[in-house]
């Protein structure tokens, strides 16, 4: 048997995270995605407690720009 | 104003976006633009208290996806288009005082997550037709926020490097039959010299043909074109791979080592590009501690680049500080 690679044997110790998509809408119609990671602990808890929403919109215009 | 303009001596566009000279320019750090709005806290880009990681259309882009129509009348020398595309920051992290290199390998493999997400996503735009992911680090390359952050253009056309890059891999594909990547990665593995670090899936070097000093690219072990196609384990080794180079780069001066990292990918064209390879770039402006390496006469007016240095020697003093990665689990990975 090829033994496994540290690589291999770390995804067997973890609960690879699921990773959910979170977007906004802008004022002025740019779009904003939060990435957020959550262990199955987690997404237990979620669906119990279901309040989390999957998109909102904000109205307001924030300063910046990269 | 924003357009794009075809430069008929090169055969490639250039786009003007004139609007982008009034973007934020190194604000204080306690106006930074790209940390999260905190409670009773100065207003910023982020309208949340708190993320991990974000993705947002750049609020002054030289692409977008509705774009305004051109200023100038477009002829047979001059074919003007407007500039469609998308402008995508990053956001790495909410700590306004780390880097990449300084957040943990379990991040960077959060990072690589979403940097694969968003490539398939702008990859469907009918109008995207080059998904280009990079990060331009350090007041030494015009970076104007400090905050740890990427960037993302869809562009609407393949870009003239990658264009570059797709016909030599196609042309060494029909002369050899085999991938130039692969065979790039075979020889430099075979010499050993320019080597930096290697895992299971990835191996850092410096290419034979280093036009900086310290340029890094980073190769796949298995032939592959995009991001969408790794494995999770390839996801981790590769997120590994940044850990373990970056963090070598900030200790060979002692500073936080700026740099220009690049991914090239397929083409989101439609097209089969089964001879090109996935890799990533590193082009570092420092040729020491304290001087830069200019694009000056020979570099940006030719277009032949001279290296100072060699990269046998410089992949030599990047070894030295090579460490293995540790993960939060205790896997060690390098």
């Amino acid at each position: 048997m090829v033994p496994k690679t540290p690589t291999e044997l770390a995804i067997d110790q973890m609960n690879v995270e699921e990773m959910r998509v979170r977007r906004i809408t802008l004022a002025d119609g740019r779009y904003f995605i939060f990435y957020e990671f959550l262990r199955s602990e987690q997404l237990d808890s979620m669906s119990q407690h279901p309040e989390g929403e999957p998109t909102r919109s904000l109205t307001e215009t924030k300063e910046a720009g990269v | 104003m924003s357009e794009l303009r075809w430069n008929p001596l090169l055969g490639e566009w250039v786009a003007t976006a004139t609007q982008r000279q009034e973007r934020t320019f190194l604000p204080p750090k306690d106006y930074c633009p790209l940390c999260p709005t905190r409670p009773g806290g100065f207003p910023t880009e982020v309208p949340e208290p708190d993320y991990e990681i974000a993705v947002f259309e750049n609020r002054f882009p030289s692409l977008r996806k509705g774009p305004e129509n051109p200023t100038v009348k477009s002829s047979d020398l001059y074919p003007v288009r407007p500039s469609q595309g998308i402008c995508e920051v990053v956001l790495y992290s909410p700590n306004h005082n780390s880097s990449l290199a300084q957040e943990p390998v379990e991040q960077i493999y959060k990072l690589v997550r979403v940097w694969a997400d968003r490539f398939r996503e702008l990859s469907l735009l009918d109008f995207v037709k080059y998904v280009f992911i990079f990060e331009n680090k350090g007041e030494a390359i015009g970076v104007t926020l400090h905050h740890p952050h990427g960037q993302i253009y869809a562009y609407p056309f393949i870009p003239p490097r990658i264009a570059t890059e797709l016909a030599q891999s196609e042309l060494h594909h029909k002369q050899t039959g085999g991938c130039l990547i692969c065979d790039i990665q075979s020889e430099e593995q075979a010499d050993g010299g320019r080597v930096v670090a290697e895992n299971d899936s990835f191996v850092a070097l410096l290419p034979f043909f280093a036009r900086w000093p310290y340029e890094i690219h980073f190769y796949s072990r298995r032939h592959f074109q995009a991001l969408t196609d790794m494995s999770i384990a390839e996801q981790r080794d590769l997120a590994a791979m940044l850990k373990m180079i970056l963090v070598a780069y900030d200790k060979l001066f002692a500073i936080s080592f700026p740099y220009m990292m690049v991914m090239h990918q397929r083409p989101s064209d439609g097209g089969v590009y089964g001879a090109y390879h996935f890799h990533i770039e590193f082009y570092p402006p420092l040729r020491a501690a304290n001087r830069l390496k200019y694009l000056a006469g020979s570099e940006t007016g030719a277009g032949m680049f001279i290296n100072d240095t060699l990269p046998e020697e410089k992949a030599r003093e990047l070894r030295q500080f090579i460490e293995p990665v540790v993960w939060a689990d205790g896997a060690r990975n390098g």
